[in-house]
């Protein structure tokens, strides 16, 4: 009787060893598991510390890149002839408004297009600023953050010219940003003959920017076209529509391309098809500049230094009268920032017209061809 | 009334250790130093979810690596509590991935493109994410408190077996 129990529990003994046994081999190896998360979090701090001071201490020099020249400098298909569209000066449904509105809530002037002295900030500034900019962006001298990789792409030619595409949102951030150094590198090659006070969302910034035509903040649609004339490029622009008072918002490619075709243009259907096939599209801004594509926006400028926050956007409390005068007498860094994220489109349409414009003979522009491979 | 109680008790006992509370600041700045350095790597200033709902994310998957950590190192319901570590940081990750889906260049972005999907599709699942940005940060944060709740029933020794609880042993 003893022997029996005392078999039975040398056997529930064994058992308990070996269940022991494997309970400790797998808390060992999960304790392994978690000892190593824990470490890789500590990895994670001291990557983000680094990070973070790295991208405030770099000054945002302009790094030479290896953009690759693509072979064939066109898709089969996308050297064609059309009109582009000219957009209507004003939209009913979405009118201006005159009332002024508070900081991170105002549309004060939305829709309204620029005067003379205004459109001459952008249409007429010496080439000595876009030279001067580029000086200091290639020095190292800008404390924004100014600065692309672009990708070599085919060119989309159109009545002979390469063209500028942009891609944008109305209600995102970087485009309310993109679109002032934009305009002033277009407008070394060309002139806007009218251009519209904008902002991007309530709830993106509210930033005052420009429209290329008169925008439908009210309701989710696409605007196309702009006021722009060049000899040497076309203008292509794409702008997606979100209420305004809204958030960031962006339609599907395949709803834009929709409504693009129903507006039966057959330069603008064509680009559109050009972008889905370089199938590369991340977000908004997205440009091509010739033979050179920029997803987002070239830099971030939107005030004197680049902010580390969304709590306090020196932008977001300047006037559209504000910019326009600091673009007139530029003295700010926020004024040679855009000169500067200008100076880089410029130098990528000069690498794609053969240096062929007045501006591409800025030794500026040169070196930012050269620094960065294109 | 019994549950809650040990519950609340087993959360009382893990930060009854100033390690614990160590290891769930720890968590919480390393979660959060991910989240600042993707957006500052990519511009992300905006987002369209408000801003506390970042932090109750990476605040409730600190706090669950903290009762996973317990709990393995007490040996209670390893396995699972391995899996809710491995959530958490899980959960944080996608949340600022999730969050990084405004106007400029999507982190998700490039890994869309790399499983093989085209433009109109990334676009597309940008676009709804963008839209329901908020619901689905909301939805991680909800998992969260679900895995919280779950791992401390876990590791006060409850389950609850056809209506009886069933106690487990703390062999440490």
């Amino acid at each position: 009787m003893e022997n029996e129990k005392e078999g039975s529990i040398r056997a529930e003994e064994k058992e308990l060893k070996k269940e022991t046994s494997t309970l400790e081999s797998t808390v060992k190896s999960l304790k392994i598991i978690t000892y190593i998360s824990l470490l890789i979090g500590i990895i994670a701090i001291v990557v983000a510390a680094y990070a973070l001071f790295g991208i405030r201490t770099t000054p945002p020099v302009v790094q030479p890149t290896t953009v690759q020249p693509i072979p064939n400098t066109t898709f089969a298909g996308y050297n064609i002839t059309g009109t582009l569209i000219t957009p209507p000066m004003s939209i009913p449904s979405d009118p201006v408004i005159t009332a002024q509105q508070p900081f991170g809530t105002r549309l004060t002037n939305i829709n309204a297009p620029l005067n003379a002295s205004e459109l001459a900030a952008i249409n007429d500034a010496p080439n000595s600023y876009y030279e001067k900019a580029g000086e200091m962006l290639l020095n190292g001298s800008l404390t924004n953050e100014v600065g692309t990789t672009p990708t070599a792409v085919p060119m989309l030619i159109v009545n002979g010219k390469p063209s500028v595409i942009y891609l944008g949102s109305i209600t995102c951030i970087f485009c309310g940003e993109n679109r002032w150094a934009m305009a002033m590198a277009l407008s070394r090659f060309g002139n806007f003959t009218a251009l519209f006070k904008g902002y991007s969302s309530f709830g993106d910034g509210d930033l005052p920017t420009l429209y290329w035509s008169p925008a439908h903040y009210n309701q989710s649609t696409v605007d196309l076209g702009s006021f722009y004339k060049s000899n040497y490029v076309n203008f292509i622009a794409i702008e997606d529509t979100d209420p305004i008072t809204g958030g960031f918002n962006l339609q599907p490619l395949n709803v834009i391309q929709q409504e693009i075709n129903s507006a039966g243009n057959s330069v603008y259907s064509t680009a559109m098809a050009y972008i889905l096939k370089l199938n590369n599209f991340q977000g908004t801004p997205y440009t091509i500049w010739g033979k050179y594509n920029v997803g987002g926006a070239d830099a971030v400028v939107l005030g004197n230094t680049t902010p580390t926050s969304a709590s306090s956007l020196p932008m977001t409390y300047m006037t559209h009268d504000q910019i326009f005068q600091q673009l007139s007498n530029p003295s700010s860094q926020f004024a040679w920032s855009e000169y500067a994220a200008a100076d880089l489109y410029v130098a990528m349409i000069c690498s794609s017209i053969n240096n062929s414009a007045p501006v591409c003979s800025l030794p500026a522009i040169k070196q930012i061809e050269a620094s960065k491979g294109i | 009334m019994y549950g809650q109680t040990s519950r609340i008790g087993v959360l009382k006992r893990i930060y009854a250790s100033y390690l614990y509370w160590l290891e769930t600041a720890v968590a919480f700045a390393a979660y959060y130093a991910f989240y600042i350095v993707l957006i500052s790597r990519e511009h992300l200033i905006f987002e369209a979810a408000p801003m506390y709902i970042i932090y109750l994310l990476i605040a409730s998957s600190a706090v669950l690596l903290t009762i996973a950590t317990y709990s393995i190192r007490r040996q209670l319901n390893v396995s699972k509590s391995a899996a809710a570590g491995g959530w958490s940081v899980f959960a944080s990750a996608a949340g600022t991935a999730l969050i990084s889906c405004g106007c400029e260049s999507p982190i998700i972005a490039p890994m869309l493109y790399l499983i093989g999907l085209n433009a109109l599709e990334v676009s597309s699942l940008i676009s709804y994410i963008v839209s329901y940005q908020i619901y689905l940060l909301s939805f991680l944060f909800l998992l969260n408190l679900l895995f919280i709740y779950y791992s401390l029933g876990s590791a006060a020794g409850m389950r609850h077996t056809k209506g009886k609880v069933k106690m487990s042993v703390d062999i440490k």
